[in-house]
């Protein structure tokens, strides 16, 4: 800068510049570029595997609010807790004196953690889940086995049938009063089978070694498949621990505040006990949202009474859908949700994950009539096929 | 009429914001003396001071840039206290526990280059009323030339990397998105996310803030003279726009009052010793203005239209000695202070308007130098056509707090008839 100009010039005449032009610093963050799959490129379940939607709370109805893990939920929080790295670092007792920001932000941190991690144990669980598959196939093709060719031509010739529980007695031939005939082609029968002739010795040994070393393997799947379902039970109980903690907290302020909805859960494969119960879908054509069906069960605070009720285009209940490419790269899914009490705006990104497979994650704001928007999030899960 | 007091344009950083604030201290460009006009005789000249703001003193008396302010270290902790929305604060908080990150940990360090250069031109007329009153009158203007560019230095790319990835293994692609792109120039960013006016260069020429004065002479006998000024300086410049993160004003959108004591001592007959003092009450007033949201920061999405505001008033002490035989030349010690501005308002709490104080309390020691040449005494002796004096000043600040650094150099040109 230093440098100064006088123009000196008598009268009332102007000197002045324009300032020299210097610049910040170039190096600037690194832009990362995701490539982003479309629906196009993915195939994916038209049945919601699993859903979340929620509001946080405001600050008025938190300000003289407490909380407490209860005895009766002590299990999942601890499942939860114990599912984290960082649980040292998470607030899970609220007293009355905690300002309600900090509440908040509190209860936003553990939503999310919880949210994280049932898709930590979503992660485990899937291979898990594949791995199980590959068992059950192998049992299955093991019981196939059980049939070796070398035991469609032997025939048992037995005198008598031998009482419950115990084996043939049999001939390899026929002959006298051995003139019975049973044949066995599976190892199951076939160990029954005690020849007592020792003109097929060496080949009924055989068999029977070759039954043997399949039924070994058999158990050994089986006993496989027992450990791996338990693991798979472990991580489902966990999935269900990170919603039970969510429901515990959130319940916890709905029943502080009589006719808050707070919570919602929906009809989806994750969460339905009967099989022929009505679940969440959503169908696309190409890139083109076809049809969308959600099963939501806003509670028993809902003017309208608890239990599950359809929300879609058809009924009118979901309204100002889009499904689009946003500037940034970004496909995002917009729809509201129309209840009696408020309309739940949503603004979701559309995501496809290795293991997770096609989620839509983002804001879900509930606007009531009287214009008070309460923040919120909502996530829909879906398996790729 | 020697005592001029042009339209400051002193480049005052505040945490975040780069404002030019016409009521802030500014380094002198005039020697004060207590000679009057003769009377009828009238007074016209121009001054012309020049400064470029590159460089200040900060509230602890240290030497900074101007663009400090714009520099800052990007932690987690700035993330979550940038965020008023608790929901949000929360968010980025489990973002935080997810990836094992502490709040001190930093994605990197905001930029920021800021270059000011201004002229002001200033037009002043005085005519002596009487043989002890001279009054006079000052139209200061203002051109100013502003260049800002703001920009990101990453200095953890694996925090930064850890953080977009966190984010989208939730599913969060919206907020990744926004995170990159808030990352690439978080200035920017959060301008536009509180509604400010994009960041960008600017040249203008403005009208400054009129001042109105009257110089009474108490007292001049043998080698004495005493004299006395009231002034008063009228709100007729551009004040802050509240709604730019960088900015120069010509006017601070309030009246000021002051009163100052001149004296002269002749020690001879070129040389003479002056000494003078004064007091400037800068008038409570009310303005809408941006209030923080926190202390360390004045990049604020709120509003209040309705500020009570009490700049601080100044104070000045200068000792300088002229020699003046056709040649001039000259030199003095200025010492100036302003006390701390004051702000208080009802629509947000009370401790949120004490933070538009911080760093608002000035003081600043200046040596001026001066050199010219007048023609009084050659047109008295018919020797010229016309009195005239013009000069060439230049002013270094020795010391200071929260004021500009930078030198300044003016020309006066004075004209009597």
């Amino acid at each position: 800068m230093k440098s100064i100009i006088i123009i000196l010039s008598f009268g009332l005449a102007a000197c002045g510049r324009q300032a020299e032009l210097k610049t910040a610093p170039t190096v600037l963050v690194e832009q990362v570029q995701n490539s982003k799959l479309t629906p196009k490129d993915v195939v994916a379940d038209t049945n919601m595997r699993a859903m979340t939607l929620l509001s946080y709370p405001l600050a008025r109805d938190i300000s003289d609010w407490d909380f407490e893990i209860k005895e009766e939920t002590k299990d999942s929080w601890t499942m939860f807790l114990d599912s984290l790295k960082f649980k040292d670092r998470l607030v899970t007792s609220f007293s009355k004196d905690l300002d309600s920001t900090t509440k908040i932000q509190e209860i936003v941190t553990l939503v999310q953690s919880a949210g994280e991690s049932r898709d930590q144990a979503f992660k485990k669980m899937s291979p898990l889940k594949k791995e199980l598959q590959k068992i059950d196939t192998e049992i299955a093709n093991a019981k196939i086995d059980l049939t070796p060719k070398d035991l469609e031509s032997i025939t048992c010739f037995y005198a008598k049938k031998p009482s419950a529980g115990k084996s043939f007695e049999c001939k390899s031939k026929l002959e006298g009063e051995y003139n019975k005939e049973k044949t066995s082609n599976v190892c199951k029968d076939f160990l029954k089978f005690k020849f007592i002739d020792a003109e097929i010795e060496t080949r009924i040994e055989n068999a029977q070694i070759s039954c043997n070393e399949l039924q070994v393997r058999l158990d050994d799947l089986k006993t496989k498949s027992k450990i791996v379902d338990d693991q798979i039970a472990t991580y489902v109980a966990l999935r269900s621990a990170g919603e039970s903690i969510v429901i515990d907290l959130l319940q916890s302020v709905e029943n502080k505040n009589p006719g808050l909805v707070l919570i919602a859960t929906g009809g989806t494969i994750e969460k339905n006990k009967d099989p022929s119960e009505a679940l969440s879908q959503i169908h696309f054509k190409d890139n083109a949202l076809d049809a969308i069906s959600l099963i939501i069960d806003f509670g028993p605070n809902l003017s309208s009474g608890s239990g599950k009720v359809e929300y879609s285009l058809e009924n009118g209940k979901i309204t100002n859908l889009s499904f689009k490419k946003e500037s940034d790269g970004v496909w995002t899914l917009k729809f509201n949700i129309v209840t009696s009490d408020f309309i739940v705006k949503t603004n979701m990104a559309y995501s496809v994950h290795p293991t997770l497979g096609v989620r839509f994650v983002g804001d879900a704001h509930f606007h009531y009539p009287n214009g008070e928007v309460r923040k919120g999030v909502m996530k829909l899960e879906f398996d790729v096929k | 009429m020697k005592k001029l007091i042009v339209t400051s344009f002193i480049v005052t950083a505040s945490f975040n914001v780069i404002m030019v604030r016409a009521a802030d201290i500014k380094p002198p460009f005039t020697f004060n003396n207590a000679k009057v006009l003769p009377v009828g005789v009238r007074n016209l000249s121009y001054k012309g001071a020049m400064i470029d703001g590159n460089d200040k003193y900060s509230n602890d008396g240290t030497s900074v840039a101007l663009a400090n302010p714009l520099v800052k270290d990007i932690t987690f902790q700035e993330l979550i206290d940038g965020k008023m929305d608790p929901t949000e604060k929360g968010a980025i908080k489990q973002a935080m526990y997810s990836i094992g990150a502490n709040p001190e940990d930093t994605f990197g360090q905001t930029q920021g280059q800021v270059n000011v250069e201004a002229m002001a031109h200033v037009a002043v007329f005085a005519w002596g009323l009487t043989p002890k009153i001279t009054v006079g009158t000052v139209i200061p203007t203002l051109q100013s030339s502003v260049n800002v560019q703001v920009g990101m230095i990453q200095q953890n790319s694996a925090l930064y990397q850890s953080m977009i990835a966190a984010l989208e293994d939730k599913g969060a692609d919206i907020k990744s998105a926004e995170f990159i792109s808030k990352m690439a120039n978080p200035i920017s960013a959060k301008a536009a996310e509180y509604n400010y006016k994009p960041i960008a260069n600017e040249n203008k020429t403005e009208l400054g803030d009129m001042r109105f004065l009257a110089k009474f002479m108490a007292l001049e006998k043998d080698s004495n003279r005493l004299t006395f000024q009231a002034d008063v300086t009228l709100p007729t410049g551009k004040p802050l726009e509240k709604d730019k993160l960088v900015s120069i004003a010509s006017g601070d959108g309030q009246t000021d009052v002051g009163f100052s004591v001149y004296y002269d001592y002749s020690y001879n007959e070129p040389t003479t010793l002056s000494v003078s003092t004064g007091y400037t009450a800068q008038l409570k007033d009310s303005l809408a203005l941006r209030v923080p949201e926190r202390e360390s920061s004045k990049i604020t999405p709120d509003t209040d239209y309705k500020v009570s505001r009490d700049l601080g008033d100044l104070i000045f002490f200068q000792t300088n000695i002229t020699y003046s035989n056709n040649y001039t030349a000259s030199a003095g010690y200025t010492f100036q202070y302003k006390e701390e501005d004051s702000f208080s308002g009802k629509t947000y709490e009370s401790q949120r308007y004490k933070w538009l104080s911080k760093d608002t309390r000035q003081n600043m020691q200046s040596l001026l130098l001066s050199v010219g040449y007048e023609t009084v005494t050659a047109f008295r002796a018919k020797r010229f056509p016309a009195p005239m004096t013009i000069s060439l000043n230049h002013a270094r600040v020795l010391d200071g707090k929260n004021v500009v650094k930078d030198p300044l150099t003016s020309l006066d040109f004075s004209l009597f008839f």
